[in-house]
């Protein structure tokens, strides 16, 4: 009969523990960390996953649900470099919010978008570039693959002028040597600052260099 | 009798036994990209605020984060400074705002009770989530950046949960894997504070990326 006891004790509170997100017996720090687990109330339960929860009784129901969802993170923390991984989490996220500043300069309207990303690593900037100019055509904006290009003579003396300077200059000889059409303008993502992820975006038009 | 004595010395010795298990959640698991032994922010006016249902947490998390910030290059105050009379009050780069809750959530005050009531031979545990909302504004309140973090709190009691937590530390985890208060403790000071640091860095760069764009240099 005690055995019975302690079964009926134990079982549920073993099998909550080993399902538990959090760490213990079933899951390792590292492991726990990789979860991506937000709180969420009984509205949010039955929103986002219908049908989980009973139905409320006519009479009412007194016990406030909380329950917790975790999902298995897509890349884990440690797969790549830190900056890189906070970037490509909320990628799009981020390329939603450069494309909304993009479309709201007065002279928006009719122009071709030509993006490009200035990152580290060349694959992370390609990915950023394309990441722009899909939420820029989603926002049913044109976009162009096209890239502009300098003369080599120009590249060395850009790759020695400090940054503050380099992107107007940039920007004038674009201008000079025919690379951008009259309705184009060229979008430069950067990263500001190697501490952070925040990007800071320019735009090139007509030859003129500006900060959004 | 001494039987009873003894079982009875035992499970007061027990019912101090519990284990404590941190968990991060929204915000909190992050890694920080910002080294913080470097002068981040350097020459920084940072004016701190803290808030809290209990006032004295509120005090500590602020006594705290002072250094913290300072060891950085940052000028810090908290708002509680009364400014000297007659002085003019000294300018602020960025305003730190952080206001702290703890949600108690299942279990509470009774499963604490209960396991002592029981001698800790039942296995409990009460759970709380806690929340610190970072603001960061600058000189004159433009906002320039702001985060919620999450984090759980999850108290075992049971003496076999103990046990098996103290065994398992001794013989399969490594320092990094360690389960307990003083690791649980160690490792939510390091996230809250370097996810704390990291959303000041990451004001400051907004700030400058501010300047930038209007042509501020």
């Amino acid at each position: 009969m005690a055995a019975i006891f302690w079964l009926m004790i134990l079982v549920p509170v073993v099998w909550s523990v080993i399902t538990d997100p959090a760490p213990g017996f079933g899951r390792s720090k590292a492991a726990s960390r990789n979860l991506a687990c937000e709180q969420l109330n009984e509205d949010a339960v039955r929103r986002r996953y219908p049908g989980t929860l009973e139905e409320v009784s006519s009479r009412g129901d007194f016990v406030d649900i909380r329950t917790m969802a975790c999902g298995a993170r897509i890349m884990a923390y440690d797969e790549r470099p830190v900056r890189d991984g906070l970037l490509l989490t909320a990628l799009q996220e981020r390329a939603a919010d450069i494309a909304q500043k993009v479309i709201a300069q007065p002279d928006a309207a009719g122009r071709t978008w030509l993006v490009e990303a200035f990152y580290p690593d060349p694959k992370v900037a390609t990915k950023l570039a394309f990441a722009v100019k899909a939420a820029l055509v989603e926002r049913q904006q044109k976009v162009s693959d096209r890239v502009p290009t300098l003369a080599a003579g120009d590249v060395l003396v850009l790759g020695a002028t400090p940054p503050v300077r380099a992107y107007p200059l940039a920007c004038a000889r674009y201008q000079a040597e025919g690379s951008l059409a009259a309705d184009d303008t060229l979008l430069m993502i950067t990263l500001t600052d190697p501490r952070d992820v925040t990007l800071s975006v320019g735009r090139c038009t007509a030859g003129e260099w500006q900060w959004i | 009798m001494c039987q009873w004595v003894a079982a009875l010395a035992l499970g007061l010795l027990a019912s101090g036994c519990s284990v404590v298990v941190y968990q991060p959640l929204m915000g909190l698991q992050e890694p920080v990209l910002a080294d913080l032994q470097q002068a981040n922010l350097s020459g920084t006016q940072v004016l701190l605020s803290c808030a809290a249902a209990d006032a004295v947490d509120a005090r500590r998390l602020c006594q705290r984060l002072e250094p913290l910030f300072s060891n950085q290059g940052a000028v810090v105050r908290t708002q509680s400074d009364a400014p000297d009379e007659g002085v003019a009050p000294l300018p602020v780069d960025l305003r730190v705002e952080l206001v702290g809750t703890q949600v108690e959530e299942e279990g509470g005050t009774g499963s604490a009770a209960m396991a002592y009531m029981f001698l800790n031979l039942l296995p409990l545990s009460r759970e709380s989530t806690f929340v610190q909302d970072v603001t960061v504004r600058d000189g004159q309140g433009f906002l320039l950046a702001s985060r919620r973090l999450e984090g759980r709190l999850i108290e075992h009691f049971g003496v076999a949960y103990w046990v098996m937590t103290h065994l398992l530390n001794w013989v399969a985890r490594g320092p990094a894997e360690q389960i307990g208060e003083q690791a649980s403790k160690a490792d939510m000071s390091r996230d809250l504070y370097g996810q704390l640091c990291q959303t000041v860095i990451a004001a400051q760069v907004r700030q400058r990326a501010f300047l930038l764009s209007a042509g501020g240099g």
